[in-house]
């Protein structure tokens, strides 16, 4: 079982819909796949129609009083499942620090999954925090959304930086360019620029498109209702590499 | 997954029409595919529960694996259809795959051809629920032209955390009078095809009576073996994989062993040629044997070996390859002598004819005291033999003991039926330490004796020198084991040989012997 994180310090830069998007893709590949919407927002449970609740809340799923496995629900496809958010999920570093081992709480949590599932997805939501922590000790590989602008590069080099810190096993940086509009000169600059060719992201791009704004209506993932369009494509060719690089 | 029976496609649709009337619902997938169905000879993946699938895909092949407790379908491609699941690429089909059926080859036994339409139960926020799917099948066997049809099935799926909108589906089909299929599709698909899961099992196990006359009774454990015999004939002259002539072998070895153990109880004259024609058949297939075991070892060889040494097993797989086929086509000509055939049919009318006049007294004794004798006999001998063995007795004489309990082993084997089920189940098991023992030290030596053979073959031909390096460290890793399986014999040796495995032995004997 892979566990990846789509994650990044900033918020509204494609987490949650890449996190959808590329879970349809891994399913479509016969892939056993879960989705832990961990915003307590619950956009990615939104997206999957499923309320953004769990059985006695958060924290006791936190702290390992409920097995995950309870909370799990089927989506609209068979062997695509979701754990859904909760709203208590915002207390999740409180839950997390009365834990014995608050940064392996989460891979602890999932162990038990890993029969179930060939591949974990979690939608993080946005910041730095504890949390984080955990997700970068749990996870295989980061998939951070960009938006192609100087000042995100630098975000990405910090994060680079602090990922990379600690001694313990830590998850693979693999950054990709979200919301790329190519009509804007930055964008193109920044996608064609050293950094890009440099290897440091990954090179399928997520275009800026309305159908992916308009997952919010259909509340399905591109791949099902638009599967032809040039976002739904996209998303496709970033599987495919993301799959190709953690080895799945 | 919750499956209903139908009388025809037509009723099931009147079922998905009430159902659109009565929840909020809508169309699923269509599902239309043909796939061939595989298993082994033995029927391990049908009697695991799995299922193996595949169909062709332009230039590759799609697999599909399932088991029937739970977890999802595994998917995999390959280039060409599965004959061993050591051909399939690395991954965890592969190791699940590889779990059930080892070294047997995957045969393609039925062809079904699958039709759905589905119907998704839908809660406020238009969330799939639960699934109903209108499922039809076609299947045609392996030789097979013409296609037969199994009756259409409804299926209700769960989704996962929704068990209460399934637990309503279920009700609903409940009110429609439906009826829950008793049997899984693919289990009446090969019937269709004249097949019988399960029906093949390498075990002797003749039904008996502990008052039966013994030449019956030995008449019959004989013809189970025969039946084994000529079940894998076949397999064995096209080589299917290893396990056929495996099968063959031991079932040979034990009509040998049933013949000169319990003598007496059938004319002596004409058993003793045929003893003499099953030593032949027997002593065909010994050679082609022994290497299908090294090919099979390989692997366990390669792990063994530092990564230098392993590089240079390929000459040694290349020599055994070679050697393997061309001792296969040797048994098989042996399998098509006249010779041959004559042994089958006329062992296969002496074992019919159970009024002969010349049936020695003897074997008009009860079979229950025939396996008591002679068990006990087998036992003590066993005993006897294996108490006598210390530290410095020779080694040859733990392959002799190896041989005693063998024989002790098929004999309790076929008279395993006489027996309360559990208690002979107990002795078996504690004998089968005892040999597995004794059969990885005789392994040791022959393997031992064998690689040195291969390493003069491979150094007269010329064979590069990292070839000998492997066979020089398999040597020495053989021979380094010698101590410790000798150490491992006598702690079995003796929890055989406690008071209580012998009280129970024979308190079984005595039971099937008034
Ligand atoms: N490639 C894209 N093209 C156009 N709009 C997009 C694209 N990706 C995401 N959006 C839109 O941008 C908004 C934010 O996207 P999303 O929710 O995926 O980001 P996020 O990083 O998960 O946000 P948050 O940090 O709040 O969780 C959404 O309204 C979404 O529809
Ligand atoms: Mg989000």
């Amino acid at each position: 079982m892979k566990i990846l994180a789509l994650y990044s310090i900033k918020g509204g830069v494609g987490k949650t819909a890449g996190a959808v998007n590329l879970a349809h893709c891994a399913w479509r590949d016969g892939l056993r796949t879960l989705v832990w919407d961990l915003d307590p927002q619950g956009a990615a449970s939104f997206y999957f129609r499923i309320r953004a609740k769990v059985k006695g809340g958060g924290r006791k799923l936190i702290r390992g009083k409920r097995p995950l496995i309870d909370q799990i629900r089927g989506t609209d496809f068979e062997g695509l499942d979701l754990l859904p958010a909760d709203f208590s999920y915002r207390h999740m570093d409180q839950d997390l620090e009365v834990t014995r081992r608050p940064v392996r709480q989460l891979t602890q949590l999932l162990q038990p999954l890993s029969d179930e599932y060939d591949l974990v997805l979690l939608d993080c939501a946005p910041s730095i925090t504890l949390v984080s922590e955990a997700v970068f000790v749990a996870a295989d590989a980061l998939l951070v959304p960009t938006i192609p602008t100087t000042l995100s590069l630098r975000t990405l080099d910090r994060l680079a930086g602090h990922v990379a810190k600690k001694g313990r096993r830590r998850a693979e940086l693999l950054p990709f360019f979200s919301m790329v509009d190519r009509r804007k000169k930055l964008h193109r600059r920044i996608c064609d620029g050293d950094e890009a060719r440099r290897g440091k992201l990954l090179e399928a791009v997520i275009p800026n498109a309305t159908i992916v704004e308009q997952m919010g209506i259909r509340r399905a993932p591109v791949g099902v209702w638009a599967a032809r369009s040039a976002a739904a494509s996209s998303y496709r060719k970033l599987w495919r590499e993301v799959r190709e690089r953690v080895g799945l | 997954m919750i499956a209903f029976e139908l009388r025809s496609q037509r009723q099931g649709r009147a079922v998905l029409t009430e159902l659109k009337q009565r929840f909020s619902t809508a169309r699923g997938q269509s599902d239309r595919h043909k796939r061939t169905c595989f298993d082994t000879f033995d029927w391990r993946l049908w009697k695991a529960g799995a299922t193996l699938a595949g169909s062709r895909h332009g230039s590759e092949w799609e697999l599909h694996f399932s088991r029937d407790d739970g977890g999802a379908e595994q998917q995999e491609r390959t280039p060409a259809p599965p004959a061993f699941a050591w051909d399939l690429p690395l991954g965890r089909l592969r190791r699940d795959l590889e779990s059930v059926v080892e070294m047997r080859r995957l045969l393609p036994l039925a062809e079904l051809e699958h039709r759905s339409e589905e119907l998704c139960l839908l809660d406020r926020r238009e969330k799939t629920v639960a699934r109903l799917r209108l499922e039809g099948w076609l299947v045609r066997g392996a030789e097979a032209k013409a296609a037969k049809r199994l009756p259409p099935r409804l299926v209700a799926v769960p989704v996962r955390g929704f068990e209460r909108a399934f637990a309503r589906l279920l009700r609903f089909l409940e009110e429609q009078g439906l009826e829950r299929a008793s049997r899984p599709v693919l289990g009446r698909a090969y019937e269709l095809c004249g097949l019988q899961p399960g029906d093949y099992k390498a075990k002797v196990q003749s039904p008996l009576e502990p008052d039966l006359p013994a030449h019956l009774a030995m008449r019959r454990i004989h013809r189970q073996l025969l039946d084994t015999i000529r079940r894998n004939e076949e397999g064995v002259r096209q080589d299917l994989d290893s396990e056929f002539l495996h099968d063959f072998r031991v079932a040979v070895r034990r009509t040998r062993s049933a013949l000169s153990q319990v003598r007496g109880v059938l004319p002596l004259e004409r058993v003793t040629r045929f003893r003499e024609e099953f030593s032949w058949l027997g002593g065909q297939t010994g050679a082609l044997r022994d290497l299908d075991v090294y090919l099979l070892k390989l692997d366990d060889y390669r792990a063994s070996l530092s990564e230098q040494a392993a590089a240079g097993l390929g000459a040694l797989e290349d020599l055994l390859r070679r050697k393997q086929k061309s001792e296969h086509r040797r048994v098989a000509r042996a399998l098509g002598t006249k010779r041959y055939r004559r042994l089958l049919s006329e062992w296969e009318s002496f074992l019919a004819d159970e009024e002969t006049p010349d049936t020695p007294p003897a074997g008009l004794t009860p079979i229950g005291e025939v396996a008591r004798d002679r068990i006990l006999q087998a036992h003590a001998k066993v005993i006897k033999k294996g108490r006598a063995i210390g530290p410095t007795t020779p080694d040859r004489k733990l392959h002799r003991l190896r041989i005693d309990c063998k024989k002790l082993r098929y004999l309790l084997e076929f008279f395993r039926d006489l027996y309360e089920p559990r208690q002979i189940g107990k002795v078996i098991d504690a004998l089968k330490g005892l040999q597995d023992s004794l059969g990885d030290f005789n392994d040791l030596t022959v393997q031992q004796d064998a690689m040195e053979h291969f390493a003069e073959e491979l150094t007269d031909s010329g064979a590069p020198s990292t070839a000998l390096l492997a066979l020089g460290q398999l040597i020495a890793n053989l021979a380094g084991r010698h101590d410790e399986e000798r150490r491992r014999f006598h702690e079995q040796f003796e929890r055989f040989d406690r008071r209580k495995v012998r009280k129970r032995l024979s308190r079984l004997v005595e039971s099937a012997a008034r």
